[in-house]
């Protein structure tokens, strides 16, 4: 087990974790340690295929519940602490070859019960002060095991990014006294009659899915290709705040992304996916600031070429894109009809064929 | 939606979650229709409850 070492130029923590070098690595499918076991002289991760969805703790973890002390020394720079957090997997189902966005939407609205019950638990625990649910898709973004799975990280700090995005949603909540992503989506979707944007005058050419509770878009700043931000019309800062009818909207703009990616290239997109909610350290102010969303972040930025983070993004945090993100929305959205899956299903002249 | 989950170790101490979630009556029949109607189509109704006849996908 690692520790966290402290990086005093960025000011934030490195966690290191030198036992993952030797994690399961893309094992043939008969030996996939997601699947349910089916020879008990091989057990699996899993013992059985009684269930909808499945979440252990990491096997190779970047942190534990209680770690050992750190195994070096930190500096009067560089303090080092104990890797102290939890790191579960969740299995998106028993079938190994079915991905997200290949679920039912039932399904998916399955996996978002359980997503908000990790969320309430692991928030409980006194050292954890964010929980960050992901998902790594594909081996162009270090993927190593093909069952369909996502992660949850409960860090034992405010990561960077988030920290930052709370940094600017508070000033702007401080000068304006708005939420910053609520003014996002009025940028982006402007709520016209019915509540419907329209892209017709320009406003919402960024918008790929959208229906009454959620909002699928590529931002004017986005810095991935394809990023799209999934962003709830109403003001919640963690999926807990989400009703039970939010929570099947969110199911339904999932696949609606997620049908897109996969229909752009024709193949499965791969992307990182980072929810985005309230810190769980529950300070007394709490977090009026923080808009729960989720974010895609694709890292193919034409069919048989790849984004990577060099030195521009890498050295110096400034990203630079190949596409407008206008157009990269208008390709999403045309991605479900040139596969033959009309959008809504009902045409151009219908409500959703916008 | 009802959820039932079984609490289990991996033999070396690891917890184990397996979950159960229950789509109940006809909002399970409701988003049933809505998902294979996402599969075929790529649309993306909204969920029971909903207000309106489902997603605005734009194309």
């Amino acid at each position: 087990m690692g520790e966290l070492r402290w990086h005093p130029l960025l000011g934030q923590w490195v966690v290191v974790a030198a036992h993952r070098q030797e994690r399961t690595y893309k094992p043939p499918t008969e030996f996939c340690p997601l699947c349910p076991t089916r020879d008990p002289a091989h057990p699996t991760e899993i013992p059985d295929d009684d269930w909808d969805i499945a979440v252990f703790e990491n096997r190779f973890p970047s942190f534990v519940a209680d770690p050992p002390p750190p195994e070096v020394a930190g500096t009067a720079l560089s303090p080092v602490a104990p890797a102290q957090g939890v790191c579960e997997v969740v299995v998106y189902s028993p079938d190994h070859r079915r991905t997200l966005a290949e679920q039912s939407v039932a399904h998916i609205r399955k996996l978002v019960e359980v997503w908000a019950h990790r969320y309430e638990e692991l928030s409980r625990r006194p050292f954890v002060r964010y929980v960050m649910i992901f998902e790594n898709r594909g081996e162009a973004v270090g993927v190593t095991l093909h069952h369909p799975h996502g992660q949850i990280y409960a860090f034992p700090f405010i990561p960077p990014i988030p920290q930052q995005e709370l940094a600017r949603a508070r000033e702007h909540h401080r000068r304006t006294g708005r939420c910053l992503l609520c003014d996002v989506l009025e940028q982006e979707a402007p709520a016209a009659a019915g509540g419907v944007a329209s892209p017709v005058d320009g406003r919402g050419e960024r918008v790929v899915v959208e229906n009454d509770d959620f909002v699928v878009f590529v931002p004017f700043f986005a810095r991935f290709p394809y990023e799209t931000m999934v962003l709830p019309r109403r003001h919640v800062s963690s999926i807990l705040e989400l009703s039970g009818r939010e929570r099947w909207s969110l199911a339904s703009a999932l696949k609606g992304i997620l049908t897109r990616y996969d229909g752009l290239f024709g193949f499965h997109l791969p992307y990182m996916m980072v929810m985005h909610q309230a810190p769980t350290d529950r300070p007394a102010e709490g977090y009026p600031e923080c808009h729960f969303h989720i974010e895609f972040l694709p890292i193919q930025r034409a069919p048989t070429k790849l984004k990577y983070l060099a030195g521009s993004e890498s050295g110096a945090g400034t990203f630079i894109t190949d596409a407008t993100p206008e157009e990269m929305a208008r390709q999403l959205r045309r991605a479900a009809r040139e596969r033959g899956q009309d959008p809504a299903g009902e045409g151009d002249g219908g409500e959703g064929g916008r | 939606m009802r959820l039932t989950l079984r609490r289990l170790r991996e033999p070396d101490g690891r917890a184990l979650l397996l979950y159960r979630v229950e789509v109940t009556g006809e909002l399970a029949a409701a988003a049933e229709a809505a998902g294979s109607g996402a599969a075929a189509a790529g649309s993306v109704p909204s969920g029971p409850g909903g207000s309106s006849a489902g997603a605005r996908a734009h194309g």
